[in-house]
């Protein structure tokens, strides 16, 4: 986990309209958040020495998709879990060999998103 | 806009008149709850009479009464209104998911996240329009705006604008042009009443809260 006690998450999506909903879903477990637009600023973020417990990553991104995000950190060596969440179904199999951790199809709802934090043993 | 709507309509313009002009009864000739043991009886004709501190108390038991009924029948509006939005096909699961989120510490989610989509596609379905309407029309960007608008209309539990979307893009992989081209009146026209039937369920809960009412949750 990130340093502090606090769940930090990467919101990666470059619809604001999505960011906002997921914000204030995960603003319901207290949670610290930060977003980003695109894969470039996500990398961005890491290269800057910020650390996070959770990344929600979109594919289809301007700059840098989410596969292509996915597989730069994992190449940095980066441990983050990381959540692919996308409507493109057929992007399952690339995500997860670039190493994403988990496959979500878009529309999120707040039970799935519940899940994959009990999944991770982020709700204590 | 179909004869339901124009009725939904009617209920609302109706129900915010009585709101605005709660009428006063004119005479107390029944019995009162609020009576007390200070009323005056005058038997040989069998009208209560009370003093006028029983008569204001009565009126004031009356103009809560109308209050409670107004505001009963805006929320029966409301309901009514949602239901058939949901039997529509034009919401499906997940705007219930939305409302779900909303809660005392974010009073007013469901209301901003909708507002920031009526902006958000209206500009798309511009762009989309006026890039049609281009000589050298670019179908990539195009693709690009119906993507964007696909996951948005998903995320807010606009089904029928993702319905369409969903076509365009079927239509787009199979380099069909003409099939992409004939889904954007379809796409401006369920935007449109989208919007409409919206904006008249957030008047209508302004106008629930308004009268001291709250707004119904349903389940779909």
């Amino acid at each position: 986990m990130a340093s502090s006690q606090v769940v930090k998450v990467l919101i990666v999506d470059d619809d604001n309209f999505t960011r906002r909903i997921y914000k204030t879903m995960l603003f319901r477990f207290c949670f610290e958040i930060t977003e980003v637009e695109d894969g470039k600023n996500a990398i961005q973020q890491f290269v800057d020495g910020n650390e996070y417990d959770l990344v929600l990553m979109d594919k289809h991104m301007p700059n840098m998709d989410g596969v292509e995000a996915t597989r730069t950190l994992r190449g940095m060596g980066i441990p983050v879990k990381i959540v692919a969440i996308t409507d493109d179904a057929s992007s399952k199999d690339t995500f997860m060999d670039a190493g994403a951790n988990k496959f979500l199809l878009k529309p999120l709802t707040f039970s799935m998103l519940t899940d994959i934090l009990k999944s991770f043993n982020f709700l204590n | 806009m179909n004869i339901q709507d124009l009725q939904n309509l009617q209920l609302i313009q109706i129900a915010s008149e009585r709101i605005r002009n709660v009428e006063r009864p004119r005479s107390v000739s029944s019995v009162s709850p609020f009576i007390n043991n200070n009323s005056t009886i005058l038997s040989s004709c069998g009208v209560l009479c009370l003093n006028p501190t029983q008569e204001s108390i009565n009126q004031e038991g009356n103009t809560q009464r109308e209050k409670a009924m107004d505001v009963n029948m805006l929320q029966r509006t409301y309901s009514d209104l949602l239901t058939s939005l949901f039997r529509e096909g034009i919401l499906n699961q997940q705007f219930t998911e939305l409302q779900q989120l909303q809660d005392e510490n974010n009073p007013g989610f469901v209301y901003e996240v909708v507002s920031l989509f009526f902006e958000d596609a209206g500009r798309l379905i511009n762009e989309l329009i006026s890039n049609f309407n281009q000589q050298a029309v670019d179908y990539k960007k195009i693709d690009a705006y119906v993507h964007q608008l696909k996951g948005s209309s998903a995320s807010i539990g606009a089904e029928k604008i993702r319905s369409v979307c969903q076509t365009f893009r079927e239509y787009y992989d199979k380099n069909d042009i003409q099939g992409c081209y004939n889904c954007i009146q379809p796409l401006n026209q369920e935007f449109v009443t989208f919007k409409s039937k919206l904006e008249a369920l957030f008047t209508l809960e302004q106008q629930i809260v308004a009268a001291g009412g709250s707004i119904p949750m349903m389940r779909h």
